[in-house]
């Protein structure tokens, strides 16, 4: 619940002030983009007017045509019918002005060229005295009682009693009681209560009120936005979580999908790498799918596959979970749908609201690593002849590659209206320093939302979202052959007996194990640079045709161009073995997008409510692409600029593919007696991704929902508000495959005839007339219940879903001539529970809001390709080091994406523990699963699962008087990590710097321990001492912020400002021994809790400031 | 104003809904559909055949390296991970050569087969060119199923680009596949010109169609018929422009190659030149013969890897007068020791001598990791098809005549030549009397074994005498005690590689060879 505490603030007028602010904010946003004014020139101007008997409207008319004057005005404020005669010859405009405008009450003023005509308000003049005399005036003298209740006469705990014009008030009591000192008996208290008409209470000398507050329909039915429309809250039949736009800001976030993180039931968001401008994945109700993608659908402002705003500028998103909620999108609804509205203007003043805050990060975590010292005595223990540059501590290469990084976050923005055009316009500025030298991102981007009402029955409006941003990155989760090591893996394995710079100056190359590049030369001299602008313009009009018939029409386009460029210089191992290495890569995404529908809604009689949607949608996407790449440069000056002056090898490819949707879709819903909801919906839905033979499919959902607490029994119950069942039944699509993949297709083959290259051909793909998209058929059945009007919440859903036809690439028999052909064969079911809470706790002086939610889904694999000697197993790889083998497995009847590999047994401590192909005492002992004394491959087990058995929020808002504070609490319970991190450093094999573990290792005197002795010859091995429980309760967020007094506003002319402190990730419980349980590694359906050289998350420190005025 | 904002929105509508068009058009990539027009967009997919063929899945080692170490020529020398299971005759189903060359054989058989769909495709009624396109498919798509029906047995016979159902495929016998090839080489010999396109010898003409028919039939034991096609080829030599190099050694001279009257069909590799940059993954150009023979420590360019490497019967039975023993074998060469000292072989890592045909002037450009190479390999020479009308003539009663071109073959191995590499054998070769003609009073029996055993040392290490085993069945002979390379896990069910296990499991049809 939300005490609208501005609301008697903001009606009390500080016009003259406010204004000018206002106006002096205006030429500032002017200024700033590049709407220079002119501030001599109404001095310099000298205007002639020499006119009788004209109106005004003509004067300024003849004043715009002959000088560079403008007039803005709003025409109820200028009488501009009035005529007047006036002479004045090389006059200074103010002379005109006042003469055209003395005594009437009409005000003028001068900026620039611009001229602003406004209303003399005098009645607004008054309070504002008045307001003074409230201010300085503490005479408390009048003391009055009263009671809060419902129209029935049940007491509203909590409801807000104010005196008007002034911050003095109280909440009321749980028996809806309250007392309130006022400064006279003739006071107007303003009563208000979320869900009731705030209603206003002359005093008049009264001791003792009692006021029965009205039911506000308009408050109390929050309205959700959905696919293609909104429904009240309380008339939702599918399975929606809604995300407030305070929740979204409740700290700085470089991406709106971080916000919702812990959130929502049923939503999981994660990191994919903590490198500044990495994206966020969100993952709703489990994996669908193995291997088309989980992502939802992200929908902006109806504008399907949009790209977020800032979480500044989203007023709500709404996460549509269910199949009755999503299969209005047919074959795109499969992984759950995220509406993003962004913020509009509503009718009033213009309100700027300037946020600004500046956050100090720092790594989450770092290993504990060994010193120069103690490397030493490793290394030598290997390699008896290892001669140290450096003892003692040595280099700490963390030390090296981190620093305190810093985000800088400003907002702008300003919104009103009148009766016919609402605005709202925001700036906002996201500039972030990495924690990790020469990373960095930054972000500018521009909200402009308009809404127009032509006539009566006609309205249209625009979104537009335009951003651009430059990242500038380090490796991180680099893969392949150590060759490729990152700067996170680098600082780890780097040993610290070496420099930063050799004798020779240049930057040291590691002396133990593969060359590379020590992290701090590979941080600074590699370069990465991406740039990428995007645009997205979203345009409706809607029409209303006759009474309950509405049409409207969107058209949406966006168009975002990217560019990655890449050079190592010859200062790093890479670059010096090629004379420098350039890459340049350009991509344009261009998305156009026309929807257009007609909504019906009438009520016949009492009992029924009808609501009709229908539509057309046609969306068509373009992505083209140009790939570069050049080396042997003769100076690195070049960086990736000039591609045409390589030496050595280089390549050029260029891709384009084109996608088209359309779809006709429908929605019908039915209320009976407001008590039994129904709706239906469908979309036919048409993807040109799909075969020839199925183009189009059908995706129907059907749902009921019961509100038992408007049945007579429960009608007057004044404990429970809402009680309501929902059940829901769909068919959704995922049609995440790429262009092309259902026809065959010719590639290039290499070829020579006498050392000349010929064009050759070969088939390369196999046409599958018959592909087409996943299907997952959903159950949903919920529970709303809401007790004492708000005072408690509690919303349950178990749901089912089972995708069917997944995506997979079968092999074929080789006699075809090809390897694989992408199939539709397999299922995967996911199910689970999802519970959320809401309670005012505490609503007197201090107040304590609390929200928490969980979640529990359970994956299994329900059906698999049958392929080649593994029966329908499938054995994959995700391990980035060499000669892991396959580290996962698909099996039916178990979550996807199980860890596979040997149970570590501890070390070999005799001779009869030792296996035939296992290694000798000292080493890594593993179990002998199938007992035959050797150790084989058929000795490896399911020995990890990544899915955690549930995850949680918990958020809590305490306030009293100005002072509030956010305490926001996550975690994960029971998924499993595969720390690759530590199985490259754990291995002791002599290549690499180690964590301080090893200095637990066996030794012939040190025989009680489970750490292996060192041993050159060991190779990476799978194995269940790599997996972590990676369970974590994780302190998301703290803030404590401190809302000025409107006594204090007043004077500095600001109707609210917040100053706040806050910290992020500041404590991790988990007994996970990598640097942070939260990373995802090479993240995708399949690949789930992994863990490789991930740049880390941070931990945050936030001083933020936010005004209004 | 209300009218026309309600009428134009409309308008969109209406306009909007007539343009969606779900059809993929993929312009950045080549699909089928309408692709072939005429006879120019078929070569291509030709072409392309050409290229998986001088690929390491096949003639750069995945066909030629199996069919050296399973002949009585070549054994181990340094192993190296699944092909150290041939020669021993140790070869599993799973073996991941086996698996490959079935694979990427049936990849170039679907080029092939996806070319000829494409003549059927094709506008017009230029009926000439559209056979002729036609004929030389067809021969590639012959020339492959002959080496896998050698080499497999009965396999599948796939002749379409289009399988409705790959599972419902049942194995063909060699009988039933060897009709389907002398049916395409016969419809290649009747079409093809008699020069080949372009006039290169890695493209067929009717000379290397009638060649290989020669080859088919002598394999299925049709004499008359492989007599005639040899014949032909003989008798038509002067206008193929076919004929005996003077120099043996030129042969394997890359210098000399591209202008040898000699090569009936080659396979055409090319140094320096990969399909993809920066980093190749794909094995097209890619040789490994040559570096695969070399000598592990040898100078370059023989300087290799010692993995197939021939028994030391083969050097000391092979008559020390022989000039081809000097082009075939380097029996000694400079180490890279820094000395320049030509060494024995007997300090060679592997103390055996080298196959050097393939390595001694394998052109300018080769790399340093050892292939990629300009040496093209040789499928088929002229040489070869003398021997075929020799062995045919002989069976068919034609003692003199078959005499004859064993002489051809003799003459030319004793006109000697030169062999300028200063690392090994470097000397020039005067004239000798060896090898001497055979006489014509020879009889069948002996003949036939002389022609095996020409066959033997003229075509050394060029990937026929696996074949000849097979076809004449002499494997427990020369893998017995007394033969060259003695292997004791030899047996005639050996003749015959493993059906890949993957394709086993695929397909319920399928029946193992037996042995495996």
């Amino acid at each position: 619940m939300k005490i609208p505490l501005n609301e008697w603030r903001l009606a009390k007028p500080l016009l003259k002030f406010d204004l000018k602010m206002k106006l002096t904010t205006l030429f500032m946003i002017a200024t700033l983009f590049g709407l220079h004014a002119n501030n001599g020139y109404a001095q310099k101007t000298k205007v002639t007017v020499n006119v009788e008997n004209t109106s005004i409207r003509n004067i300024i008319d003849n004043i715009e045509a002959n000088s560079q004057f403008r007039f803005i005005y709003k025409t109820k404020h200028v009488d501009l019918e009035r005529k007047i005669s006036l002479n004045v010859n090389d006059a200074q405009i103010e002379k005109v002005l006042k003469s055209l405008f003395d005594k009437t009450n009409t005000r003028y003023k001068v900026r620039g060229a611009h001229i602003i005509l406004n209303k003399v308000l005098v009645e607004n003049v008054i309070p504002k005295v008045t307001s003074k005399k409230v201010v300085t005036t503490k005479v408390q003298s009048f003391v009055i009682t009263g009671l809060v209740t419902d129209e029935n006469g049940t007491p509203l705990p909590g409801a807000n009693i104010v005196e008007k014009g002034t911050v003095n008030g109280v909440t009321a009591d749980f028996d809806g009681n309250f007392n309130l000192d006022l400064t006279d008996g003739n006071a107007v208290l303003v009563i208000s209560y979320l869900g009731f008409a705030t209603q206003e209470v002359p005093v008049n000398q009264q001791t003792n009120v009692s006021v029965r507050l009205k039911e506000d329909a308009a408050g109390l039915e929050e309205v959700v936005v959905v696919g293609y429309g909104s429904v009240k809250k309380s008339d939702l039949t599918g399975s929606v979580a809604s995300i407030a736009s305070e929740d979204l800001v409740a700290f700085p976030v470089v991406d709106a999908a971080q916000a919702l993180q812990g959130r929502a039931a049923g939503v999981l968001v994660q990191s994919t790498n903590g490198a500044p401008g990495s994206d966020y994945s969100i993952q709703i109700r489990g994996n669908s799918s193995i291997n088309a993608g989980n992502d939802p659908l992200i929908v902006v402002d109806g504008f399907i596959g949009g790209v977020m705003p800032p979480s500044e500028d989203i007023k709500s998103i709404e996460i549509l979970k269910d199949a009755s909620s999503t299969a209005i999108y047919g074959a795109r609804g499969a992984n759950g749908v995220v509406i993003v509205s962004t913020k509009r203007g509503t009718e009033g003043k213009a309100k700027f609201n300037f946020t600004s805050s500046y956050s100090l990060q720092k790594e989450i975590n770092r290993l504990d690593l060994l010193n120069a010292d103690q490397f030493t005595g490793y290394i030598q223990e290997l390699y008896p002849d290892f001669v140290p540059d450096l003892t003692g501590n040595g280099t700490d290469w963390q030390d090296e590659i981190y620093r305190p990084g810093g985000v800088q976050n400003y907002q702008l923005s300003v919104s009103g209206g009148t009766e016919n055009i609402n605005y709202y316009l925001s700036g906002a500025i996201y500039d972030q320093e990495g924690v990790i030298e020469n990373s960095d991102y930054n972000r500018y981007s521009i909200t402009s939302n308009i809404d127009l009402k032509v006539s009566e029955s006609v309205k249209i409006g625009a979104s537009i979202f335009a951003r651009s941003t430059e990242r500038n990155g380090v490796i991180t989760q680099e893969g392949g052959d150590a060759s490729q090591t990152g700067v996170v893996s680098g600082a780890y394995k780097f040993s610290p007996t070496q420099g930063l710079r050799d004798e020779d100056g240049d930057y040291t190359l590691s002396a133990v194990g593969y060359p590379i590049d020590n992290p701090y030369a590979l941080a600074t001299e590699f370069e990465n640079e991406n740039i990428s602008d995007l645009f997205q313009g979203n345009l409706y009009a809607e029409i209303g045709i006759f009474n309950g018939l509405t049409f409207k029409t969107t058209l949406g386009l966006s168009k975002i161009g990217t560019r990655t460029g890449q050079y190592y210089p010859t200062t790093v191992e890479r670059g010096a073995g090629a004379g420098g290495e350039a890459t340049l890569n350009v991509s344009r995404n261009t998305s156009f997008i026309n929807e257009n529908y007609l909504t019906y809604s009438k009520t016949f009689g009492e009992a029924h409510d009808l609501s009709i949607m229908a539509g057309y949608s046609f969306q068509k996407d373009r992505s083209e692409g140009l790939d570069s790449f050049a080396s042997g440069f003769i100076s690195d000056s070049f960086s990736f600029w000039n591609l045409g002056g390589g030496t050595s090898s280089s390549f050029i490819d260029s891709a384009l593919s084109e996608t088209e949707f359309e779809a006709f879709f429908g929605r019908i819903n039915y209320t009976l007696n407001n008590k039994y909801l129904f709706t239906f919906t469908g979309r036919r839905e048409g993807a040109s991704v799909f075969a020839v033979n199925s183009k189009y499919g059908f995706f129907p959902s059907a749902a009921f929902g019961w509100k038992i607490s408007d049945e007579n029994f429960l009608l007057d119950s004044s404990t429970i508000s809402l009680l309501k069942l929902r059940a829901s039944y769909g068919e959704v699509g995922n049609q995440a495959i790429s262009p092309y993949q259902s026809l065959a297709s010719f590639t290039d083959v290499f070829t020579t005839v006498q050392g000349s290259t010929v064009a050759a051909l070969r088939p390369s793909t196999i046409s599958n007339n018959n592909l087409t998209w996943e299907t997952t058929i959903q159950t949903n059945i919920g529970l709303d219940l809401e007790i004492l009007r708000n005072r408690f919440g509690f919303t349950a859903d178990y749901y089912h879903m089972r995708t069917n036809d997944l995506l997979f690439d079968v092999p074929t028999p080789n006699y075809t001539g090809f390897q694989s052909q992408l199939q539709n064969i397999g299922s995967v079911e996911n199910k689970g529970f999802e519970f959320a809470v809401n309670a005012n706790i505490l609503q007197n002086d201090f107040k304590w809001k609390t929200y928490a939610n969980i979640s529990f889904n359970k994956n299994e694999i329900i059906e698999l390709v049958e392929n080649d000697t593994d029966g329908n197993d499938v054995y994959y790889s995700s391990s980035p080091l060499p000669g892991g083998g396959n580290t996962q497995l698909l099996r039916e009847g178990l979550p996807v994406g199980q860890f596979w590999g040997f149970i570590y047994d501890g070390v070999v401590q005799s001779a009869d523990e030792v296996l035939i192909g296992g290694e000798e005492i000292g080493g890594e002992k593993f179990k002998d699963l199938n007992g035959d004394g050797e150790l084989t491959d058929d000795d490896r087990a399911i020995i990890g699962n990544p899915h955690p058995d549930f995850s949680w929020g918990w958020n809590n808002d305490f306030s009293y008087k100005n002072l509030n504070l956010n305490i926001f609490i996550q975690g994960s319970q029971g998924g499993e990590m595969m720390n690759y991190t530590l199985m490259e450093l754990g291995t002791l094999n002599g290549r690499t710097n180690v964590t301080t573990d090893a200095l637990n290792r066996w030794t012939p005197t040190n025989t009680d321990t489970d750490i292996p002795e060192a041993r050159i010859s060991r190779s990476f091995v799978t194995s269940d001492r790599w997996i972590d429980d990676a369970s974590y309760v994780r302190l998301k967020n703290v803030s404590l912020g401190y809302n000025f007094p409107e006594t204090l506003l007043t004077k500095i002319h600001l109707s609210s400002a917040r100053l706040f402190i806050s910290g992020q990730n500041l404590i991790t419980l988990t007994d996970y021994k990598g640097i942070d349980p939260e990373v995802g590694y090479r993240s995708s359906s399949s690949n789930i809790g992994l863990d490789f050289g991930s740049y880390p998350n941070v931990k945050s420190y936030t001083l933020g400031l936010n005004i209004g005025f | 104003m209300k009218n026309i904002i309600k009428f134009s929105a409309l308008a969109i509508l209406t306009v909007v809904v007539g343009c969606a068009d779900l059809d993929e058009e993929p312009v950045g990539s080549l699909t089928p559909v309408g692709f072939f027009n005429t006879v120019d967009d078929v070569y291509p997919m030709i072409d392309g055949t050409y290229g998986l063929m001088a690929s390491s899945n096949y003639y750069g080692a995945g066909l030629t390296v199996p069919l050296q170490l399973m002949s009585d020529m070549v054994a181990n020398g340094l192993e190296f991970s699944d092909y150290a299971e041939f020669s021993p005759f140790l070869t599993t189903p799973t073996n991941s050569y086996v698996g490959n060359l079935w694979a990427s054989s049936y990849q170039t058989i679907a080029t092939a087969n996806t070319a000829i769909q494409g003549v059927g495709l094709l506008e017009g009624d230029n009926e000439d060119e559209k056979l002729l396109v036609e004929g030389e498919a067809r021969f590639v798509r012959g020339f492959l199923y002959y080496h896998l029906v050698r080499l497999y047995g009965n396999i599948p016979y796939i002749d379409s680009p289009d399988i409705v159902d790959p599972l419902s495929i049942e194995l063909s016998t060699p009988d039933e596949v060897y009709v389907k090839i002398v049916e395409d080489l016969t419809f290649a010999f009747e079409n093809l010109e008699m020069d080949s396109r372009g006039s290169v010898r890695s493209r067929p003409s009717k000379g290397t169609a009638a060649s290989y028919l020669a080859s088919v039939y002598m394999t299925m034991g049709e004499w008359q018929k492989s007599y005639d096609s040899a014949k032909w080829v003989i008798d038509n030599a002067g206008e193929l422009n076919y004929a005996l190099a003077e120099d043996f050694q030129d042969l394997f001279r890359n210098s000399e190659q591209a202008s040898s009257l000699e090569n009936i069909f080659i396979i055409d590799f090319t140094a320096n030149l990969t399909g993809q940059t920066p980093n190749p993954t794909t094995y097209e150009n890619d040789g490994k013969i040559g570096p695969f023979n070399g000598v592990e420590g040898g100078v370059e360019p023989i300087r290799g890897w010692s993995m197939l490497v021939p028994h030391i019967n083969v050097y000391t039975t092979w008559d020390a007068n022989d000039y081809r023993l000097k082009v075939s074998l380097a029996d000694s060469l400079i180490l890279d020791d820094d000395t320049d000292i030509v060494r024995p072989f007997t300090d060679f890592e592997v103390a055996r001598p080298h196959i050097a045909k393939h390595n001694r002037f394998p052109g300018e450009g080769r790399t340093t990791a050892g292939w990629r190479a300009d040496l093209d390999y040789i499928a088929f020479r002229y040489a070869e098809v003398l021997l075929i009308a020799a062995e045919a003539a002989n069976e068919l009663g034609k003692t003199t005549e078959s005499v004859d071109y064993i002489n051809l073959i003799r003459a030319r191995a004793r006109k000697g030549g030169v062999i300028d590499f200063y690392g090994s054998g470097y000397d020039t070769y005067e004239p000798s009397s060896f090898p001497e003609d055979v006489l014509s009073t020879a009889n069948t029996e002996d003949l036939r074994s002389i022609i095996i055993e020409e066959r033997r040392i003229e075509l050394a290490f060029e990937y026929k005498r696996w074949y000849d085993i097979v076809r004449l069945d002499l494997g427990s002979e020369v893998f017995g005690a007394g033969g060259l390379e003695p292997q004791s896990n030899f047996n005639v069910q050996r003749y015959l590689l493993p059906i890949p296990q993957d394709e086993m499991n695929r397909n319920q049809n399928f029946v193992q060879n037996p042995g495996y």
